[in-house]
């Protein structure tokens, strides 16, 4: 665990892919990088919007709605996250 | 307009089972679901213990459904099951097959805790799949979304007399052919919200114990569950080769117009309401077999209901066979006209009407007991009177071709 | 079964109360949206709301002490005294047993959510008094209307959201023409509430400045509050006392779309059946048409949609159908929008005009139905249908007919 609101990028990964697996009813590690929020998990409208709001709240930060809309698969969302993430925050695994 | 509306199956959960069968039983049995809350400490209440909805409505898909649309889609789903309508396996819902669902509170804790997330975490951050689940008619859109309910959709709330205000509603539908079947009942939970309030003003007998009618009652214990019904046009029943099991029968309803809390001791609107639901079924007061009160064990509400009945049975009341099924349920509000509508029917089914817990033999106006009543004849009265101003009645008969 | 017909219209709205200053506010396309100021919303990304300015509950109430009536009860008992005084009757010599209220809502009194929340962060829960949560179930709405006005006929709350005036009124329909009361004060009523704001506002379904909708540009809902309340009767006892008719309840069709809580099917399946439905029990076809008002909330997806239901039924005619919201000048009063649009429809059966819908600059290039953009017209309309959807999936459509003699 990282101090001061700092996240690897890994962390980043598993703290998403954990919040995608909540919101479809999954196990994480049924949640493959690159599988499609829309097409193949089946993420809704309004699951989308639940989830973004849950990212927001887990790493302090405020996505533009249509910013997040743009992210596709958790590869992407990984990205999303690393850019509205203050600097300083996303930090090297040691 | 073929007038006739059949009962066909019916589904309950409640804090003394789940099923009809396991719900008839343990009424027959006089136990009652009274006990000191596990969810609120301190306080009396007739609460579904371990309320598990899996075995019903599987593990997956109930995520976002709170108590009151999981309790109600688990009854949705033993009435769809039993009634041979379920479905399950269609492409796409019967557009003929919908729900009309009574309830008194809804989802308050939904609502009250979407508006405290807002209020600790601020607007920004509240969970957006809460929010669809703050409207009252939310536990129906749900039930509907799980079962594939695509046609008449409806929430009904008219306090107490919610449950039997929607077997009407749904009746009523059918004979003007917007449906060929519709679930009709009701849908309440116990929460926080609700019983802290129950708590604090008093309403909650503090023995523990609610004993309807009896001399020494001091108040009432609140319950939770859903009941509903399965109700078909008699030819959409014989289109599918059911029998049909009870027929829907006058219904009569009258609006005290006194308080929005408290009961009207006059009970002119639960003796309109009882004058109507025999003047539309077109029979009098001898011919009522059994009486399914309303009566919860509230000091008020029950002489209200007994002075209404003695002014419309006469001298003849004590001879009626009568229970107060909320002994063993508690008060489950928006749902309690559903369930003594389904005490009526059980009671038909079996010939006798089943006691009232915990019954101590100290009314001489009611034949109340502690142990179940035979009874012989064709109609039964179900009352569903509210300190909310609403009141309603309805009778019903076990089918006959 | 008997005819039923409007005879009074009592409405409490963001462009002010009483018919009259309603139904010309409608024509001249003025519009209740501004500033929301009946709570911050600075933490919010949106400010706007349909408010009902400067009601005065004192001004309305007789019975009701308004201390201990929610806002929604308040609007209510007020339009239902309107609506009677509208039909030209005396509350003090009604027939009280045959005379019954059915209302519609989407919050009940969410006042005293708010106020328990309020007090359980400033003192802790044990301060909350216990009689608040009572006052908060939405039945107290029409009983309070009841108790104002001391009626004892069949009572009714359908909280079917967003749908729910149709609801209402339809059951008043229902309840007249098959004897069980020969009046019925019927509609919706809701008060502004944070809750409602916030739920919206975090679907980011909130316009920022204008309600447009089925406009190109439209961006979204403005939140609103209100009540308006109709007066049915039976046309029999209408004639006889020499009422005023405003236009005859023809039917109406309700259906569950069972696809999403906050999404409409996006074939507009249950809006098509519920239109059918009531054409069907009203013995019309959607030839007989002539206006349509809209659901139209100006969000993106209910307007496309909406707009797909309507092009489906309609066919080839459809673009020959006027279609306006009124929602747009209103904003969406909840539970109360289909009973207000319910009374413009009436109104609007009555005078022969009807409602623009305001805002509308550039059309959708999806859609390039009649939406009366911006200019109220007359078009002495004979049959109109009035939808509306809701969470839930619940879609209703109430059909009217203007009332010849």
């Amino acid at each position: 665990m990282m101090q001061n609101g700092q996240f690897t990028p890994d962390q980043i990964r598993t703290h998403i892919k954990q919040l995608v697996a909540s919101v479809t009813e999954r196990e994480p590690d049924e949640i493959e990088d690159g599988a499609l929020f829309k097409e193949e998990l089946g993420v809704d409208s309004l699951l989308a919007m639940e989830l973004m709001v849950a990212i927001d709240k887990k790493f302090r930060i405020d996505i533009p709605e249509e910013e997040f809309s743009r992210a596709t698969n958790v590869n992407e969302a990984v990205l999303t996250v690393q850019r509205y993430l203050p600097e300083g925050a996303v930090a090297q695994a040691s | 307009m073929n007038d006739r509306v059949a009962v066909t199956a019916a589904g309950v959960i409640s804090a003394i089972g789940a099923g009809s069968e396991t719900f008839g039983c343990n009424l027959e049995s006089g136990r009652s679901a009274s006990a000191p809350s596990e969810r609120f400490p301190g306080v009396t209440v007739a609460e579904i213990t371990d309320f598990n909805p899996q075995p019903w409505l599987g593990a997956k898909g109930i995520r976002v459904l709170d108590r009151s649309a999981r309790l109600l889609a688990v009854a949705a789903k033993m009435a769809l099951d039993e009634s041979g309508l379920s479905q399950e396996n269609a492409e796409t819902g019967d557009p003929n097959l919908g729900l009309v669902c009574g309830t008194v509170f809804g989802s308050l804790h939904s609502i009250t805790s979407f508006d405290w997330s807002g209020i600790e975490e601020g607007p920004a951050w509240v969970n957006p799949m809460e929010f669809p689940n703050t409207v009252i008619n939310a536990p129906a859109g749900q039930a509907a979304i799980k079962h594939k309910l695509r046609g008449v959709n409806s929430t009904v709330c008219a306090g107490l007399a919610s449950g039997l205000f929607a077997i009407h509603y749904a009746a009523e539908f059918l004979r003007f052919g917007r449906a060929r079947a519709l679930l009709a009942g009701g849908v309440e939970e116990l929460c926080e919200e609700s019983v802290r309030g129950f708590a604090k003003t008093g309403v909650i007998s503090r023995s523990g114990v609610a004993r309807p009618f009896g001399v020494e009652r001091d108040g009432v214990v609140p319950g939770e569950g859903s009941a509903l019904w399965m109700l078909e046009t008699e030819e959409a029943a014989a289109d599918r080769g059911r029998t049909p099991w009870l027929e829907v029968l006058g219904f009569g309803c009258a609006q005290d117009a006194h308080s929005i809390n408290g009961f009207d001791l006059r009970g002119e609107g639960a003796t309109e309401a009882l004058r109507q639901a025999l003047a539309n079924t077109g029979i009098s007061p001898e011919q009522i077999a059994c009486i399914v009160s309303s009566a919860s064990g509230s000091r008020a509400g029950d002489e209200m209901e007994a002075r209404a009945l003695e002014r419309v049975f006469g001298p003849q009341l004590p001879d009626v066979p009568i229970c107060a099924p909320k002994a063993a349920f508690g008060e489950v509000m928006g749902a309690s006209g559903a369930f003594c509508a389904l005490v009526a029917g059980l009671s038909l089914q079996r010939q006798a009407i089943p006691p009232t817990a915990g019954y101590a033999s100290d009314s001489v106006r009611l034949q109340l007991s502690p142990a179940g009543i035979p009874i012989s004849g064709e109609y039964a009265l179900v009352n569903a009177f509210g300190c909310d101003g609403n009141n309603a009645s309805l009778v019903i008969r076990l089918w006959e071709n | 079964m008997k005819r039923v017909v409007v005879t009074g219209i009592g409405v409490v709205t963001p462009i002010g109360s009483g018919r009259e200053t309603f139904w010309n506010g409608l024509l001249a396309g003025v519009s209740g949206i501004g500033p929301v100021t009946s709570f911050d919303t600075s933490a919010f990304p949106v400010h706007i709301g349909a408010e009902v300015h400067g009601f005065a509950p004192e001004m309305h109430l007789r019975r009701l002490n308004p201390a201990t009536t929610g806002r929604a009860s308040q609007f209510a008992a007020a339009a239902a005294r309107m609506a009677l005084a509208d039909a030209g009757l005396d509350p003090e010599r009604l027939d009280r047993k045959r005379t019954g209220v059915s209302m519609g809502t989407t919050s009940g009194e969410p006042v005293y959510i708010e106020e328990y929340n309020n007090i359980r962060k400033a003192e802790g829960a044990d301060a909350i008094p216990g009689d608040m949560m009572p006052r908060y179930p939405c039945h107290v709405i029409p009983t309070h209307i009841a108790m104002e006005l001391d009626i004892h006929g069949p009572c009714l709350m359908i909280p079917t959201a967003c749908a729910a005036g149709n609801y209402a009124i339809g059951y008043g329909f229902d309840v007249i023409r098959t004897g069980r009361a020969d009046m019925m004060l019927s509609g919706g009523a809701d008060a502004f509430s944070r809750i409602t704001y916030m739920g919206f506002s975090r679907l980011g379904a909130i316009a920022p400045e204008r309600c447009r909708p089925f406009d190109r540009n439209r961006k979204g809902m403005v939140p609103g509050e209100g009540a308006a309340v109709l007066v049915l009767e039976p046309l029999d006892k209408a004639k006889a006392r020499g009422a005023t008719i405003y236009a005859e309840v023809l039917g109406y069709g309700v259906s569950c779309d069972s696809h999403h809580m906050t999404a409409a099917h996006p074939a507009g399946d249950g809006a098509i059946r519920a239109m059918t439905a009531a054409l069907k029990e009203s013995k019309v076809s959607r030839d007989d048409v002539s206006y349509i008002s809209a659901h139209g909330t100006g969000t993106p997806t209910n307007d496309r949609v909406e707009s797909l239901a309507v092009s489906t039924l309609f066919e080839s005619r459809a673009r020959e159908v006027p279609m306006s919201s009124i929602k747009s000048m209103l904003g969406h009063t909840m539970g109360a929008a289909s009973a207000m649009e319910a009374a413009a429809c009436s109104l609007a059966l009555s005078t022969g005009w009807v409602p623009p819908t305001i805002n509308h600059e550039q059309p959708d290039p999806e859609y390039d139905l009649d939406y009366v953009p911006n200019k109220a017209r007359r078009i002495d309309p004979r049959i109109v249908l009035n939808n509306a959807y809701a969470f839930g999936g619940n879609n209703a459509s109430l059909c009217l007919a203007r009332h010849e003699d």
